[in-house]
């Protein structure tokens, strides 16, 4: 019951050459701005996100 | 994708009592139809939906009073309340609804007969499914009506025939982009943006920090690690050589012992030993007395100032009292006992009325005494407490010194012993004695020569390393802030590349949406052939919708009203096609302005079009329902209801057709 990200820029991400957390990331983003509206509380849910997607690139990192 | 099942409509405006609508949600039977003559509250249907989800009346000018149903109305009777209820029934299956919104308001008949809304009464309430698949109340209503039918772009998805023909005749350009943006979301590619940017920034001043200088500190650290081994090899060699010397010395004292030539040599070289030590303790102890020295000046320093302070003070004082300023201390109490006796110490008579009494009542009065009185015996008492601790000081200051004088005294006293115990050796007549003696005195002054240098050598190598420890710490905080700077940075390539990326793709976004938008529109209004003249609808870069004749002019300007319509709506039936927006559609008087002519190709165009969407139609029984339009639609019709105005009531009555 809630309006989904634009499937093509959705598209556009999952099509993308950006690093897979990274592509996770900008869904992410875009999720909470379909639910928080335009004034909401954004600045730390970005910022959790931020920290996950930086967390994930450094094990990425470190297995290679 | 969502879809309406029903519809409960309650005492609102023409409809009395509680109407149900049940709508088709197949998607081969997705065309739903609501149709009315004039009056039979097509429109008010919409404006139902409308109240019911957003809490307006885009149709309507009267006031909430006048909501009620007039039947409703009339039947209330005094003191009882009716309610206006709207309730509007969402999912995929009649079998399964996925939310419900319901908004009402109730009315109270007062015993006066006016009926009124009772003020506060006016709810709106959601249920939507969880992720167990339970119906459970929508924290806030409104934002869930919201995710569902955004009231922003309402008119993107209940469309106005009447409206629609006029849709782009002003702002056209904006309209245009507004409606792509808005139709697609795209105000949410904006937010994050924003966003992203604003959160970036505080990654920027972090990661922007220059470094500091490792390898400075680390050439430091390691020229302090060479000097440290450097000095600890020095020290070794400095140890052996002290060893030696002490080895020697021993050596040479053993010789001595056994060159005892003379009966009293042995107890000489025993008090002469007793006395070098002697003397080495003293005079360790008068350096350390020494270097206290300047530390208890040191501590002494305020009480000194604070001692030069206190005699001005008392010089001023004392001053002062001489010129009288400042009567003696014991004045008022003397002065009182005379009178009191009534003569004076040197008989002069200071009884009542005599002439001696009134100058001393007179010297008295010049001097309030009571007034200064306590003030000054508190200063007195303060300053000899002051004076006290100074002279405290100074005492302890002399014993001080007398330890010192002490100390220097007794090894003087010492050096004159051993001068002595040293001449008497010398005056052995021993060669060898004598020889051994001065290689022994040697060795002894090589081992604390070397003694010294030991401590020196050490003391330096500590101080060296306490500074190699100070630097190591601030090393690790600096690598510390390394990391954490090398983090920020990280992040901020995050950032970074969403940020460029969400840039970039909003704008080929916008030119995709804009170029299928105007496929669509095109293949809309071409296939319904609304105007043969019209070659193609052009969006242009501008975001400006044009209708292009075969010699590429602008002819929209001379479209008819129903062309226009019908542009409009192709553009939002093209919006909705290319767009992930998944509520129904509700379209109110689509054929109204569209050519009988053309209509059948305007249906057809429709159909193909919207497909997989569920429509509700309101339509003009008649005008717009005739039987050509219910042959057209035969195949994809879900729901259709009659909206009839009674003749005998006001109220229409709801009649569901087969």
């Amino acid at each position: 019951m809630k309006i989904k990200v634009n499937q093509r820029l959705l598209k556009k991400i999952s099509n993308s050459d950006l690093d897979d957390p990274i592509k996770k990331f900008i869904k992410n983003i875009l999720e909470i701005e379909s639910e928080i509206g335009k004034g909401g509380q954004f600045s730390e849910k970005y910022k959790a996100e931020i920290e996950k997607t930086y967390l994930l690139l450094e094990r990425s990192r470190q297995h290679d | 994708m969502t879809k309406i099942l029903n519809i409960s409509i309650e005492n609102y405006r023409p409809f009395y009592g509680n109407n149900n609508f049940d709508f088709s949600t197949a998607d081969d039977k997705n065309f739903n139809v609501v149709f009315a003559g004039t009056g039979g509250g097509k429109t008010t249907f919409l404006d139902a939906i409308s109240w019911c989800l957003f809490g307006k009346e885009p149709h309507k000018d009267l006031s909430t009073e006048s909501m009620l149903n007039d039947i409703a109305e009339a039947n209330l009777k005094n003191e009882q309340t009716v309610d206006v209820a709207i309730e509007i029934f969402l999912g995929l299956r009649q079998d399964e609804i996925d939310g419900v919104f319901r908004r009402k308001v109730t009315f109270f008949k007062n015993n006066q007969g006016k009926v009124v809304p009772l003020p506060g009464s006016e709810r709106f309430s959601a249920k939507i499914k969880d992720t167990r698949n339970n119906l459970i109340d929508a924290a806030d209503a409104s934002i869930a009506a919201n995710y569902v039918f955004p009231e922003k772009i309402q008119h993107l998805f209940m469309f106005d025939g009447e409206k629609l023909e006029t849709f782009f005749d002003s702002d056209n350009m904006k309209k245009t982009e507004n409606a792509i943006k808005d139709m697609t979301q795209m105000d949410q590619l904006d937010n994050a943006i924003s966003h992203l940017k604003s959160v970036s920034r505080e990654f920027v001043s972090k990661k922007d920090r220059e470094d500091p200088k490792l390898a400075e500190i680390d050439a430091y650290v390691s020229g302090l690690t060479n000097r440290i081994e450097e000095k600890e090899i020095q020290k070794k060699g400095i140890e052996i050589k002290r060893d030696e010397a002490k080895t020697n010395f021993d050596q040479f004292d053993e010789q001595l012992k056994t060159l005892n030539s003379k009966g009293d040599l042995e107890q000489l070289l025993t008090e002469q030993r007793k006395n070098e030590e002697k003397r080495t303790v003293l005079t360790k102890k008068l350096l350390d007395l020494e270097n206290q020295k300047f530390d208890h000046l040191l501590k002494g320093i305020p009480t000194i100032f604070c001692k030069k302070e206190l005699e001005e003070a008392v010089k001023k004082i004392n001053k002062k009292y001489e010129s009288g300023e400042l009567p003696p201390d014991v004045k008022e109490e003397f002065i009182n006992k005379l009178l009191q006796k009534g003569r004076c110490i040197c008989h002069t008579d200071l009884s009542e009325g005599s002439a001696a009494r009134k100058y001393v009542e007179v010297y008295k009065n010049k001097a309030p005494l009571s007034r200064y009185e306590p003030d000054i015996r508190k200063g007195q008492s303060e300053i000899t407490h002051l004076l006290k601790g100074i002279s405290g000081f100074f005492e302890k200051r002399k014993d001080f010194y007398s330890k010192i004088d002490e100390k220097k005294d007794q090894l003087f006293e010492t050096r004159e012993i051993l001068e002595k115990i040293n001449k008497q050796i010398e005056n052995i007549d021993d060669k060898e004695f004598q020889s051994v003696k001065s290689n022994r005195n040697f060795a002894l002054s090589e081992f604390e020569k070397y003694s010294t240098k030991v401590g020196e050598i050490g003391n330096s190598i500590n101080d060296d390393k306490l500074n190699k420890l100070a630097f190591e710490k601030e090393r690790q905080k600096i690598e510390r802030t390394l990391i954490k700077n090398e983090e920020m940075k990280k992040k901020f390539e995050i950032c970074d590349a969403a940020l460029t990326f969400l840039q970039e793709s909003q704008k080929s976004l916008l030119i995709e949406l804009k170029t299928d938008i105007e496929t669509t529109t095109n293949e809309i209004y071409k296939n319904s052939i609304l105007e043969p003249r019209v070659e193609k609808i052009l969006i242009t870069e501008d975001f400006e919708l044009q209708a292009l004749d075969n010699e590429n002019e602008n002819i929209y300007s001379q479209l008819s009203k129903g062309q226009k319509q019908g542009l409009a709506t192709a553009f939002m039936i093209a919006l909705r096609k290319d767009s992930d927006f998944e509520s129904p559609i509700l379209f109110d008087y689509p054929l109204g302005r569209i050519d009988p002519n053309t209509r059948s190709e305007f249906i057809k165009a429709l159909k193909n079009i919207l497909t997989g969407v569920q429509v509700l139609f309101f339509l003009i029984g008649g005008t717009e329902w005739s039987n050509a339009e219910k042959i057209q639609m035969k195949d994809r019709l879900g729901a259709v209801y009659e909206l009839k105005k009674s003749k005998k009531e006001k109220k229409s009555d709801v009649i569901k057709h087969a």
